[in-house]
């Protein structure tokens, strides 16, 4: 015998229903309008994108929860995020426009997460890009919008941290690491500050089984040259080098043998990184506590002079800066970011679960094939995390979506009922024309039961048709003209 | 997506290279397939009537396991680990039958002598990506050895299909390395190809599927799989343990039990089983017993020994068909996966 499964849902991605979806729609509308109030001009860019374009620049948080595919010979992706899409729209659209540029956009990104990390594969991201403009005043005009964002729509209990990828890009450029580890380093930074030093070098060894977390030792590579020298000798003679010819395997070989043990490095760049991860709180103490560590790592202060610059500007707008948090762990994993960067936090939401997030990007549209000297920096709401953090705050209202519901008593009434609700519906109101006739008295009480104010009884009385006011359940009867008045009034959608 | 598919409890063995040594596990295991017709796809396992018996092949395998055309099937962890999603309707039963293992590797031009270890194929990866060149892997096992390359911290590279023979790729010029199953190397080297270190992405053996939906959902193929795993699972264990019979000399059988004991490793799975021995010729003052007791396989040795210390002598050994456990781990862990107690 067979029986048919139902077909599932796709894993990992939700259906919205009537309650959520209107909430989402409000919340956006009020961040767009948000936007707009500051100059920010809405595009839509499409879902489906080459690959490349966020290989180019994406951090491996994004790279390897890619929904990434080859389909007839392209390899496409669905966007993991927008900002690589914005900016590519920038390029092939916009350049002649006069800098800076402020854009918005909202929609759908995904990414495969695990099932174990409890996010979702699809969610709705909102965001704004301001390309073309350097220094703290433009920085804070991204976080002022992204923190007024949440006010306008009635968010309250958020914390603001702020942070800047400088220190930790300049120590690790000037170490003598190669590039691999210093990005690997960059990537993981939120591995340090959430799991610790001893997970972050497990990490490492995992990537690097040469690098030792105990004391440096001799690398085994440099004793081993001299057979690998006969050996080269050897396959010269003997085998092809497949792809890469023998210049190529000789210059590797080369670099390899002259490449210095890193562990020294990177114990250094731990060390760095444990004491930056140590510098969060509050904004006057922090810069001063991080003075101190650059100094003693030698390292530039420029980034501290930012940071001050931009809690000075977002005082003048009005940010209560008790909401701050000065926090130099913060990396935001992307490797894009080359400056500030920021993450908007619910009290009651989890720290993995930040309401915005964002941040300057100044290589990006460079990396993307634009001018290399266009700066740029955005941010970008998750929607669905927003909505939750308003919820948690103010009990939503469950609102009807009908104002009242049109029901023709028999099928001789169906013209007449018709008329009737397109003529309300041209007022602006939302009616209901029921699809079959009803006689009285269950056609009331279905209505009621659906939390519908007005119920209107369509029949063979040309001059007044019957209204029952659901909730009370009074009955008049009155000419058809005078409904869409009596509707309004008793609506409460 | 899923059709019920009755009551049988259907299995589905590899054909091909695993056909052979599958069937001489389940013929060790007491479960001997019956094949009226060798050019037939279908058989039986007399000892378990309520199986029904297909033979596909390896790869297709779990592809009928997770659309339930059968229930259970035998094929290779290499496959699954390609196959699976976490969404699927298929879940490992046993994992290590013992046979038909091999590894699934990197394997690049011996003369890539720069490039020794994963972390050289990292450098690569990175220096390509700054040259704008494609770092091109050529595998069956796109899923395995991308997810395996992400948690390596590798993320610039191209999976390129296989095309024929895999270990032709790179010297034809359409792949850079290779990823590829391999049990002893000999093919790889034949190839002029080297496996580097950290370049096993996994350890691959046969193992034993099955559709979560169908053993969730009926009791009858629930109780045919608990049939198959009690055989194999003690089977399996049996392989691990020998049975030791001997005769001792002793004051009484508890001063011989304390003194067995005082070794609890070599002293059975639970203690020493002693029995009374009545010999033709009586000796004075001692009396002779008779003791059995199951020890691990590697013990063997130490345990010959222990047992003369102890005043052993005629010391028989035997290899046991099976050894059966109070409850079957396999099959517990099957109704764990299932959520399912009994």
């Amino acid at each position: 015998m067979m029986t048919t499964h139902r077909i599932d849902r796709v894993h990992g991605v939700s259906d919205v229903l009537p309650d959520e979806y209107r909430a989402l729609r409000e919340i956006q509308t009020q961040i767009e309008a948000t936007y707009a109030r500051s100059g920010y001009i809405s595009i839509a860019v499409p879902i489906l994108e080459y690959t490349d374009l966020f290989l180019r620049k994406s951090g491996e948080a994004i790279i390897t929860r890619l929904y990434d595919f080859q389909y007839r010979n392209r390899r496409l992706c669905l966007r993991p995020e927008l900002t690589a899409s914005a900016i590519r729209a920038y390029l092939d659209h916009l350049q002649a426009e006069p800098l800076p540029v402020r854009l918005a956009y909202a929609g759908p990104v995904f990414r495969y997460e695990t099932p174990q990390s409890g996010q979702p594969r699809q969610f709705t991201q909102s965001g704004v890009e301001l390309i073309g403009a350097n220094g703290a005043m433009a920085d804070a005009e991204i976080i002022h919008l992204a923190a007024h964002g949440l006010d306008t729509v009635g968010i309250t209990n958020y914390r603001l941290i702020i942070g800047h990828v400088g220190p930790l890009l300049h120590f690790l450029h000037r170490l003598d690491l190669n590039k691999r580890l210093r990005s690997f380093l960059l990537l993981h930074m939120e591995t340090l500050r959430t799991a610790g030093v001893e997970r972050l070098t497990e990490l490492i060894t995992e990537i690097d089984p040469s690098f030792n977390s105990g004391t440096p030792q001799p690398s085994a590579e440099i004793a081993a040259t001299d057979s690998q020298l006969l050996a080269l000798a050897h396959s010269t003679i003997s085998t092809s080098g497949g792809t890469r010819d023998q210049a190529e395997i000789i210059a590797g070989f080369l670099t390899k043998i002259s490449r210095r043990d890193q562990t020294a490095a990177l114990h250094r760049a731990l060390e760095f990184m444990s004491a930056l991860c140590e510098l969060s709180g509050d904004p006057q103490t922090v810069l001063t506590e991080a003075a101190q560590l650059l100094t003693h790592f030698d390292s530039e202060p420029a980034p501290l002079n930012e940071l001050s610059q931009l809690i000075d500007l977002l005082a003048a707008y009005g940010l209560d800066s008790s909401r701050i948090t000065l926090d130099l762990g913060l990396t935001r994993g992307l490797q894009y970011y080359t400056g500030t960067v920021f993450e908007l936090h619910h009290d009651d939401l989890g720290p993995a679960d930040p309401l915005c997030g964002g941040g300057r990007y100044d290589e990006l549209v460079g990396v993307l094939g634009g001018p290399a000297n266009i700066a740029a920096t955005g941010s970008a709401y998750h929607l669905e995390r927003l909505r939750r953090a308003r919820a948690l705050e103010q009990q939503p209202t469950a609102a009807p979506d009908l104002d009242a519901i049109i029901i023709p008593a028999t099928e001789a009434d169906f013209r007449r009922a018709i008329q009737i609700a397109e003529g309300l519906r041209a007022a602006n109101l939302h009616i209901e024309l029921s699809l079959t006739a009803q006689a009285l008295p269950d056609a009331p009480t279905s209505a009621a039961a659906r939390n519908i104010p007005v119920a209107v009884i369509v029949d063979a009385d040309a001059a007044a048709v019957g209204v029952h006011q659901l909730p009370t359940g009074s009955e008049t009867q009155m000419p058809a003209a005078q409904l869409a008045d009596y509707i309004r009034q008793h609506k409460i959608r | 997506m899923t059709n019920s598919n009755g009551t049988r409890l259907k299995l589905a063995l590899p054909t091909k290279n695993l056909e052979d040594p599958t069937l001489s596990f389940l013929s060790a295991a007491g479960l001997r397939v019956h094949r009226p017709n060798p050019r037939q796809y279908v058989a039986s396992i007399p000892a378990v009537p309520q199986i029904e018996v297909t033979f596909q092949r390896a790869w297709d395998i779990f592809t009928k396991v997770d659309e339930a055309s059968v229930d259970l099937g035998i094929t290779g962890l290499d496959i699954f680990s390609e196959r699976h999603e976490d969404d699927d309707n298929v879940i490992v039963i046993a994992d290590q039958l013992g046979f038909g293992k091999a590894e699934l590797v990197f394997a690049v031009p011996e003369s890539w002598i720069d490039i020794t270890s994963i972390a050289d194929l990292a450098e690569l990866s990175v220096e390509y990506k700054e040259q704008g060149r494609d770092l091109r892997i050529v595998t069956k096992y796109h899923h395995t050895t991308r997810r395996w390359l992400y948690t390596k911290g590798i993320t610039h590279f191209t999976l390129v299909d296989a095309e024929g023979a895999l270990e032709a790729a790179p010297s034809l010029g359409y792949a850079d390395l290779i990823v590829d199953i391999s049990a002893t190397g000999t093919t790889l080297r034949e190839n002029h190809l080297k496996q580097i270190a950290g370049g096993t992405i996994l350890k691959s053996q046969t193992c034993l599927i099955g559709n979560r939906r169908e053993l969730a959902n009926s009791p009858a193929k629930r109780a045919g799989t608990k049939t198959l795993l009690e055989l194999i699972e003690a089977h399996l264990r049996a392989d691990h343990y020998i049975s030791i019979t001997c005769n001792l000399r002793g004051s009484s059988p508890q001063a011989l039990a304390a003194s067995l004991n005082a070794d609890t490793r070599l002293s059975g799975l639970l203690g020493p089983s002693i029995s009374d021995v009545y010999p033709r010729a009586a000796e004075n003052g001692a009396a002779w017993y008779t003791c059995t007791l199951v020890v691990e396989r590697t013990l063997l040795d130490e345990a010959v020994t222990h047992l003369r210390s102890t005043g052993g002598t005629d010391i028989t050994v035997f290899t046991p068909s099976y050894v059966f456990s109070e409850r079957s781990d396999l099959y517990d862990r099957l109704l764990a996966q299932l959520d399912r107690t009994e």
